[in-house]
């Protein structure tokens, strides 16, 4: 079962990583005052692929290879992280630090490609924002371990879930501060990228985000997920529950972003988030 | 012969070749360092053969599971550049079996490495008399131990209570201190380690106090945030790649920590991770370290300096000089996959773990820690970002750079094998963890195997690395073979570097956009095809894996 639920897991994402995007899209574009079209992600998408892959002169092979290796550790993160059951047998290996590892690899590895390029802005205020998400990544993961024994992230969703009020509440703590640090970092380096490498870094972004907020998704909200041996019906009921707060959550962070993205009191507050997950769960998770 | 024996000469053979160097520098050639290559060579792979059990030459000498990868990582370092009588002191303080070999070693590493450092390192009298100090605080702390008892194997086990712990501890977490700060080229960060886990957790055994473990833990987690910073900050590639060396071992000491609190406590898996974590992560870094310093001598003799400012345009030119850069770079800014993600991954799990030694103030602390090891980490990612933008990309800044090579053949050779050792450790970390078992079996008395990281498998039944990696490599390969058809070379940085000026009045109109969605469909065929092979090729990799 475990496979046909990874199969089930990959094909729902699959089908969830362009509908989030739209709708991202779409409450962004609302919220701005713009006029909103469903498909316009995808139309941008489309006419970048459309487009050659021009790569600037000087650059070496690293700028070509840098959106294809965002892309790629994007999508591990999101075939490793939970959605509608926690038996997937992708299970075992959604460590929550390998997770967020992968999810920083993207912006890793499109800095340096953009850099290479000549195209890259400073190194600058970019870094330095990104250097305060890892203590809150280390807090979150921490948490994590307090709660369920291990920072595998499917044991901690069942132990957010199985737990009692100081569980569940650490868990809300722990998602809302990954929720947090993803609407606050500023997004994906695109600058000199163009055609289908532009494609590839939206591409990375969008799937770097659905993985974000499924984190999120099963640190806080770990209800209604289909138990090992749950029928057809089960997984049903939790696809349909797992969309659901997907789409919430892309809705919400998408809103968020577009009015407090340049704020940075989310930055501290997702640190305070999270050292308020750690005492929740070093003192109600298992001893 | 057996193995300490010949560690033995080894070390007194580096000795005396490296005193030869600093006391008539203009009489010893480039044999001296083919001969010091060779003699750390020697040691390596008898640290490797002297076994899980180690053995002792008499009363001098010992090997156990404390030292072997102290000393692998000694030697595989040592082959990289660091001057002979330094390493060999260093091997002398590792293999001690009592306390003046153990004195005597230290100093004689610390005396050497400062004599042999570049003047523009800290003053040279200051240094020594940091050293002194120091010094003076291994002898204190080995007397408090020890009593008169000058042998270990006497020293071990007896209880050290009250006051006298108290000065303990301050000895030689000052005498670490000292030695991290006055000895160049981060030798005085394993020298520091060595110590940490002879006196405080090997020698006085497992009836140490729990709070032991938080000045250890704290100073290492915030020694390796500042070392990072340092590493940041530096202008000089071998500057940056030695404070990354001090960053990883303070991460070696933080896990020291975590071990020490969780032992206090009882929480032997979390001791088991701590040591685990601690000697992986120096062991990781000797192979990292000697990547990168490999890759450093060979950048300093093609271009004359190390400066970050006369370097760049690397990659293109010396191809085999960056594949080392770039593997240990990996490892130094703990990229997933890399031997120091596996380090850190493993340190991480003990600090988080220690939180269970007491109350809300152990969880505290051991949040700090985990905030501060989290500092680091994205510290030496930036500095990673910024050795490689410096180095390997963008045009040389200099004429001499313009014109580097890859080394000549034996050289190459010695930096393609430390970059495919980096490589192999951070992606099959499990052997590298059978190295360490014997040291976590000596401290923390419990078996390894029931933590869940044997072969750093991310839980038990999880088979390994190896399918996640195989999925992401067949995933940039779909995704680069989806683009590489339509690469096109584009025009200079001046005009956003991605317009070709010549082709653009040659460019079709855009077609309407059900056209273009068909196009898109038809080009991405190949992409489609290539990423259902790769997962299907991924499921079967893992399921065989799992069976």
């Amino acid at each position: 079962m475990g496979w046909a639920a990874l199969l089930l897991h990959c094909l729902l994402v699959s089908a969830a990583v362009p509908l989030l995007a739209a709708l991202g899209g779409y409450v962004e574009a609302r919220m701005q005052g713009r006029p909103a079209a469903f498909v316009q992600p995808w139309r941008d998408v489309a006419r970048l692929w459309a487009k050659g892959a021009p790569v600037p002169q000087g650059a070496t092979a690293l700028f070509a290879a840098g959106p294809p290796a965002a892309v790629a550790a994007a999508v591990l993160a999101l075939v490793l992280v939970p959605s509608f059951s926690l038996g997937s047998a992708a299970g075992p290996g959604a460590d929550l630090v390998l997770l967020l590892g992968l999810l920083a690899v993207p912006q890793g590895a499109l800095t340096l490609a953009t850099l290479d390029g000549g195209t890259a802005p400073a190194l600058g205020q970019a870094g330095a924002v990104r250097l305060g998400a890892w203590p809150v990544c280390a807090l979150v993961a921490m948490a994590a371990l307090l709660l369920s024994g291990g920072t595998n992230l499917p044991a901690a969703a069942a132990a957010v879930r199985d737990g009692g009020g100081g569980a569940r509440l650490a868990g809300v703590l722990a998602g809302a501060a990954v929720f947090a640090l993803t609407v606050s970092q500023p997004g994906l380096p695109m600058r000199g990228f163009g055609g289908r490498h532009r494609a590839l870094v939206h591409l990375a972004g969008w799937v770097q985000r659905t993985a974000a907020l499924s984190v999120v998704a099963a640190l806080s909200g770990p209800y209604g997920l289909a138990q090992p041996g749950a029928g057809l019906d089960g997984w049903a009921l939790a696809t349909v529950g797992w969309t659901l707060k997907m789409a919430v959550l892309a809705a919400l962070a998408a809103a968020v972003g577009t009015r407090i993205a340049a704020a940075p009191a989310l930055r501290p507050g997702a640190a305070v988030l999270a050292v308020m997950a750690v005492v929740l769960s070093g003192t109600s998770g298992p001893a | 012969m057996d193995a300490p024996s010949l560690l033995l000469i080894v070390a007194l053979l580096l000795a005396a070749l490296g005193g030869v160097s600093l006391a008539a520098p203009g009489s010893v050639g480039s044999w001296a360092v083919v001969a010091r290559a060779g003699l750390c060579a020697l040691g390596a792979a008898t640290s490797l053969w002297a076994g899980a059990g180690g053995g002792s030459a008499g009363m001098l000498a010992t090997v156990d599971g404390l030292s072997r990868p102290l000393l692998l990582a000694l030697f595989l370092l040592g082959a990289t550049g660091w001057q002979g009588a330094a390493v060999g002191g260093a091997a002398l303080a590792l293999l001690a079996a009592d306390a003046p070999m153990l004195v005597a070693g230290t100093g004689l590493a610390a005396a050497a490495a400062i004599a042999g450092s570049p003047p523009d390192w800290l003053k040279r009298g200051v240094a020594a008399r940091l050293v002194a100090l120091a010094l003076l605080c291994l002898v204190a702390a080995l007397l408090l131990q020890g009593r008169l008892d000058l042998q270990f194997t006497a020293m071990r086990g007896q209880a050290v209570e009250g006051m006298r712990g108290v000065l303990l501890l301050a000895s030689v977490l000052g005498c670490a201190g000292l030695l991290a700060v006055a000895v160049p080229g981060a030798l005085g960060g394993l020298l520091g380690v060595g110590l940490l886990a002879r006196l405080l957790l090997d020698l006085p055994g497992p009836g140490t106090p729990a709070w032991w473990g938080v000045p250890v833990l704290v100073g290492g987690a915030g020694a390796a945030a500042f070392a990072a910073w340092r590493a940041v900050t530096a202008t000089d590639l071998v500057r940056t790649i030695e404070q990354a060396g001090l960053a990883a071992t303070a991460l070696a000491a933080a896990g020291l920590g975590a071990a020490l609190l969780a032992r206090g406590a009882d929480l032997l898996p979390a001791a088991a991770l701590g040591v685990g974590g601690a000697l992986f992560a120096v062991l990781a870094w000797g192979a990292w370290g000697g990547a990168l310093h490999l890759a450093a001598r060979a950048v300093a003799v093609g271009v004359g300096s190390t400066e970050l400012g006369r370097l760049g345009g690397l990659l293109p030119r010396a191809p085999w000089t960056a594949l080392a850069l770039v593997a240990g770079l990996a490892s130094m800014a703990a990229v997933p996959f890399s031997a120091g993600f596996a380090a850190l991954w493993t340190v991480g799990q003990a600090v988080f773990a220690a939180a269970r030694a007491g109350g809300v103030g152990s969880v505290l602390v051991t949040a700090g820690a985990a905030a501060a090891l989290g500092l680091a980490v994205a510290l030496l990612a930036l500095a990673a970002v910024r050795v490689a933008v410096g180095v390997l990309l963008g045009a040389p800044r200099s004429a001499k750079a313009a014109r580097i090579a890859d080394p000549p053949p034996v050289l190459r050779a010695a930096i393609v094998g430390y970059a495919v050792l980096v490589l192999l450790a951070g992606v099959l970390p499990g052997p590298v963890l059978l190295l360490v078992q014997p040291g976590i079996h000596a401290i923390a008395g419990a078996p390894a195997d029931g933590t869940g990281f044997a072969g750093l498998a991310l839980a038990p039944d999880m088979p390994g690395y190896v399918p996640l990696l195989s999925l992401g490599a067949l995933a940039v390969f779909a995704a680069g073979a989806a683009v590489r058809g339509s690469v096109t070379r584009g025009g200079p940085v001046w005009t956003g570097g991605t317009v070709d000026v010549v082709a653009r009045d040659t460019v079709p109109p855009a077609p309407v956009l059900p056209h273009r969605v068909l196009g898109a469909w038809r080009d991405a065929g190949p992409m489609l095809a290539t990423a259902a092979l790769a997962g299907a090729l991924a499921l079967v990799v893992g399921w065989a894996a799992a069976r």
